[in-house]
């Protein structure tokens, strides 16, 4: 008997360990074979329409409600365009300050992805039980690592309240600059707490590349292992820059595609594709058209752009990825699998942990003068920040009141939605292998667990916009290869 | 109060400052409606809001002597708010969706103790862009502030 000629859609639904949530469908050819991967966001995001009418300078409360875990990527993306807005460079003081309070988001944001959302993963195995596998099967496997990167994350969060106040929805960036210093308690805080979170991070790397060595050897090859573009912020010198600077994209070969862009120029060289099946935009290099034009952004992308990070135990980590990840078409400079996402927010973390030391011993984060002062000089503006996840773009129009007109935010987890969707394709042949599926196969629980985690790479964010105790909305279709729906379930 | 009024009105709980082994936690997103009746309870008495509740939060519970859940409800039809003590509780954990007794499960697990814990639920129907409040979710206002003015009273 020959495979079942009729096309099949497997769906995961939901995405756990993700923030949000979202569905993934595995189209199925005529001949059993997987035919394209989506991963769908089923939760529709309208903050851009919200803010039409509201003061630009309520941007940044506004826009740091997209998300809980990442509110001040939006606070600094929104800081900087109303830089713009009002027309003033802000003090040198108050660029290193949001430059810290970044490193700090970056740290608790990366934390919390690689010990609570992806270690139980890593040190579980994807056999185990789903209902274990998660952060209390980690508690119980390894509970001293589990309360290591507590601590991590408490440092990253902790920061961000003693310089701003309060660890979520802060309101002190502000056009401008900043609203207070840094004080010297503060500084003597980061120094007396900075050793223990260096420890953590140290200790993730050497149990993360052991287990690189051992068990995810075949994870390292198959999760998201493809050319692409990648795209971040550099600074003047090409170093890893997490707040200032213009973008580069670099292909998988190591060869720089562009450069020294300016986030003002952004719809010049990055469309936006939508598709009927998800509420997330598709991004991509307008120059190679889409889908061609598919890059990456976030931690893996920004060590591919960058030459160096510029702090000495973060290049000699940098080095070390890079001879793991590096492939032989770019002379070890480019990491490819999206499996190295997880590698890199380590090297990533050593990064912002250097800066923050460094910039904890710089007294200019003292000084009194951390904001310039105008009215409002311009209607239009463009503000960038890099995001745990990836680049971020605020794009206002005001008008002369400077109320919002219009309002376009490109999302670092959209920028990876093809990757994404590729990811998925690429795990699923892998795990399904080159034999259709028979009409009756059994899905394997392997199947579902990779799928999920090749997802998870990414750390994807598709918002937090509303907690209500209960609300788990959940809906798995499956439609075949005319579009038809052929069966759904729908549970409230 | 108006029908759909502002939840930056304000809700008529006096200031009273939580003491430092007592927490209220009031979970949502204050520009998704109903979704933000827990962050606005929580301000008003001194307590914490988060947009939802995340594994470093269970250090902090470790130490705490008594903490209180404020979270907008999806009820049945007719459901008022209610307070109900709530136990550890491991289970299939997201990192977006910890619910209170997973965070107190982690803190059992991590650091060997909870505090008496409790979730006052208020029954909302509004979740879309705004900061408005429901004119469902204003009448319960009044039900809601009682329950938890009892609960400051019982852990003065």
């Amino acid at each position: 008997m020959g495979p079942d000629p009729t096309p099949r859609t497997i769906t995961i639904d939901p995405v756990t360990r993700i923030e949000g949530h979202a569905k993934i469908t595995l189209h199925l050819d005529e001949a059993g074979r997987i035919a394209d991967a989506r991963f769908h966001v089923v939760e529709y995001r309208g903050f851009e329409t919200f803010c039409e009418g509201r003061p630009f300078t309520e941007m940044a409360g506004i826009t740091a409600r997209i998300c809980g875990i990442c509110p001040v990527s939006h606070l600094l993306a929104a800081a900087k365009t109303g830089d713009k807005l009002l027309a003033v460079q802000p003090p040198q003081a108050a660029c290193k300050l949001r430059r810290l309070l970044n490193l700090a988001q970056l740290t608790q944001s990366h934390a919390l992805s690689f010990f609570h959302l992806s270690s139980p993963d890593f040190l579980l195995g994807w056999e185990c039980d789903p209902a274990k596998r998660n952060v209390f099967g980690l508690m119980a496997a390894d509970p001293e690592l589990a309360r290591a990167g507590i601590r991590l994350r408490q440092f990253g969060q902790q920061l961000i309240e003693q310089l701003a106040g309060r660890k979520i929805h802060s309101a002190w960036a502000v056009p401008g600059g900043v609203r207070t210093p840094m004080t010297a308690e503060t500084a003597a805080w980061i120094r007396e707490r900075l050793p223990e979170a260096q420890a953590t991070v140290r200790l993730a790397l050497e149990v993360f590349q052991r287990l690189l060595d051992q068990q995810l050897v075949e994870e390292q090859r198959v999760f998201g292992t493809f050319d692409s573009l990648f795209m971040g912020l550099v600074d003047g010198q090409g170093q890893w820059s997490c707040i200032d600077g213009l973008l580069r994209l670099v292909d998988s070969r190591g060869v720089v595609v562009a450069d020294g862009l300016s986030e003002d120029d952004y719809a010049a060289f990055l469309g936006e594709a939508v598709e009927s099946w998800s509420y997330l935009k598709f991004p991509y290099y307008k120059p190679m058209g889409y889908p061609e034009g598919m890059y990456r952004v976030g931690p893996l992308a920004r060590l591919n752009v960058c030459e160096r990070i510029g702090t000495p135990w973060a290049d000699a980590e940098l080095a070390a990825f890079r001879t793991r990840n590096g492939t032989e078409a770019s002379g070890g400079r480019i990491a490819t699998s999206s499996f190295a996402y997880h590698h890199a927010r380590l090297v990533e973390i050593v990064a912002c942990l250097e800066a923050i030391g460094q910039l904890a011993g710089d007294s200019e984060l003292q000084s009194p003068h951390v904001r310039s002062h105008a009215s409002l000089n311009a209607t239009e503006a463009v503000g960038v920040s890099e995001a745990p996840r990836g680049t971020l773009f605020h794009h206002y129009r005001v008008d002369d009141d400077g109320l919002i007109t219009r309002v376009n935010l490109i999302i670092a987890t959209g920028q990876n939605n093809l990757a994404m969707n590729r990811t998925v394709a690429q795990i699923a042949r892998h795990v399904i292998g080159p034999s259709p599926l028979a009409e009756g196969a059994e899905i394997p629980e392997a199947l579902l667990n990779r799928v999920e985690a090749g997802i998870r790479c990414f750390d994807p964010c598709l918002s937090c916009s509303t907690h209500a105790a209960g609300q788990m909305p959940l809906r798995i279709a499956l439609i075949d290869a005319r579009g038809r729906l052929l069966a759904e379930r729908v549970r409230d | 109060m108006p029908a759909g009024g502002c939840w930056q009105s304000g809700c008529g709980i006096e200031g009273r400052s939580v003491t430092a082994s007592h927490l209220v936690i009031g979970i949502g997103n204050p520009l998704r409606g109903d979704d933000g009746i827990g962050a606005l309870l929580a301000e008003q008495v001194g307590g914490r809001c988060v947009q939802q509740l995340t594994p470093e939060l269970a250090a902090e519970l470790a130490e705490l002597e008594a903490v209180l859940f404020i979270d907008a409800w999806l009820a049945p039809a007719g459901a008022v708010p209610r307070i109900t003590a709530i136990s550890p509780a491991a289970g299939a954990a997201e990192s977006h969706r910890l619910e209170p007794a997973q965070l107190l499960a982690i803190s059992q697990a991590l650091y060997g103790r909870t505090p008496e814990a409790h979730l006052l639920q208020v029954p909302a129907t509004l979740f879309e862009h705004g900061n408005a409040l429901s004119a469902e979710i204003q009448a319960a206002l009044p039900q809601t502030r009682q329950l938890l003015r009892s609960w400051l009273a019982r852990h003065a």
